[in-house]
């Protein structure tokens, strides 16, 4: 069973995205997936209800996969260890553990029982200084414990970023198209350890509570008369969802 | 046994040293380093100066957003008055601020060979070990806060090389120990281990040069 944890100090900067990006992916590949809400917004631990209230138009709405659970995080950290215990013997693969903004003891806690932690980073002037900080965080704490302990991997997820960003990441000269501070905030977020995938930028990103785990919802949609563009569309998030499930496979091998 | 367990904590927790702050002002101040040596590297060719020139004028002052802001302690309604001719201003200009130290949490860890040299110094039958270890580690401790450039810390930088480069299994078990630095001092720490970008956690590279002063120390009062 693999245990992720998705932390970065700013909020909004997609943890809750990435949670339900990597459960679409896993469930996708037939693979059993325990969501933990570790944020106070619980955004995460309301998917199923945002799911079940939106009214889709036109497609007949998918039954929310079995295989897929949300839960609360226990109060101790006993209580948390003996959760993942029993979350791996009923066979399942894959715990997402979603966390709350800022530098929190509960979610050091969290990040020193994965083996993962992935910290979402948008490319943009505004966030890579917190990037950078939620990296400097994970330092101090690998420094916290001692030498011959085992520390999860700590890995830079880009997020939401725009075609430009893309084109600098991925093709020769594309840096130069990028304006100078852009090109400054890029270099930056990929001098730290990174998976090699970039998630673009996407509407449907925005409205994951509202399409619930991205496989049944592409193949509701195309089910649906005119809905073969938004399917489309999810899917190709979906393809993104799974290169992302496929690097994290190469550091912590499902 | 499961493997779900947490590992044994040989210092605080960062989180828990920084009680309801969001963000630490280390991690902040690092962040602002990075941007000064993105701005250093900028400027370098426009000015026809080597990039370090720059970053060496950069001023050490102690960095919080609000301060930087010029929004330190004041409320919503206040920040955007303009402050009151009246009132002077409590440091005057031109007066450059007390250099920072900065409060870490090390791990003091002796090469096993200088423990074994303990034995060497006068007086050793009387106290314990461990007595003087801990004697040692509060000199070495009341030295580090004395370095403040370049020049002082390369005095230790061989040995504090030497130590950084040693295997886990070549060091004596350790004991957490609070220290301070001046943030001066701790970036030439970092330059002399090869690291000018302070990408390794700050309390190995101090501890590295806890020992080194320790273990000079040590060396210095032993019987030749």
């Amino acid at each position: 069973m693999q245990v992720i944890t998705i932390v970065q100090t700013k909020g909004g900067s997609g943890k809750t995205t990435t949670a339900m990006l990597l459960a679409s992916a896993a469930l996708n590949l037939g693979r059993r997936v325990t969501l933990i809400d570790g944020d106070v917004n619980a955004q995460l631990g309301r998917w199923r209800d945002s799911f079940e209230l939106a009214t889709w138009e036109g497609a007949q709405k998918p039954d929310w996969p079995e295989s897929l659970a949300i839960l609360s995080p226990p109060e101790s950290v006993e209580g948390l260890l003996s959760l993942l215990e029993a979350e791996e013997e009923r066979g399942v693969d894959l715990v997402v553990i979603d966390t709350r903004p800022g530098t929190h003891t509960d979610t050091e806690d969290f990040c020193l029982i994965s083996d993962l932690v992935l910290i979402p980073a948008r490319p943009v002037y505004a966030e890579w200084e917190m990037t950078h900080r939620a990296v400097l965080w994970m330092d101090d704490l690998r420094a916290s414990i001692a030498e011959d302990e085992r520390f999860p991997a700590v890995r830079v997820l880009v997020m939401d970023a725009g075609p430009k960003i893309i084109d600098a990441a991925t093709r020769e000269g594309g840096m130069a198209q990028l304006p100078k501070r852009d090109q400054d905030v890029l270099q930056e977020i990929l001098r730290l350890d990174h998976l090699d995938v970039i998630v673009p930028h996407s509407r449907i990103l925005e409205q994951l509570g509202y399409h619930g785990p991205l496989g049944p919802a592409a193949r509701a949609n195309a089910k649906a008369p005119g809905g073969r563009l938004l399917a489309d569309a999810i899917t190709r998030q979906l393809e993104v969802a799974e290169l992302v499930l496929t690097g994290i496979d190469e550091v912590i091998p499902a | 046994m499961s493997r779900f367990r947490l590992p044994a904590r040989v210092a605080p927790s960062p989180a828990a040293e920084e009680p309801g702050l969001q963000n630490s002002a280390a991690r902040l101040r690092s962040s602002r380093e990075v941007q000064s040596r993105i701005l250093a590297e900028r400027r370098a060719p426009e000015a026809g100066l080597p990039a370090v020139n720059i970053e060496a004028q950069l001023p050490d002052l102690p960095t919080s957003p609000l301060a930087e802001a010029g929004l330190a302690g004041k409320r919503e309604g206040e920040r955007d008055q303009p402050p009151s001719p009246a009132i002077p201003p409590e440091v005057p200009s031109g007066v450059v601020s007390k250099p920072r130290k900065e409060k870490l949490v090390v791990l003091f860890r002796l090469p096993l060979a200088t423990e074994r040299r303990l034995e060497l110094i006068p007086g050793a039958g009387e106290v314990t070990s461990a007595y003087m270890l801990r004697a040692f580690a509060k000199e070495a401790r009341a030295e580090l806060r004395r370095l403040l450039a370049e020049e002082d810390v390369n005095a230790h930088a061989d040995e504090a090389r030497r130590i950084f480069a040693m295997s886990a299994t070549d060091l004596a078990v350790g004991e957490a120990m609070t220290v301070y630095a001046q943030g001066s001092a701790i970036r030439a720490m970092h330059a002399a281990l090869g690291d000018p970008w302070q990408i390794e956690p700050r309390a190995t590279i101090v501890g590295a040069f806890l020992a080194a002063i320790a273990s000079r120390l040590i060396e210095a009062r032993r019987v030749r």
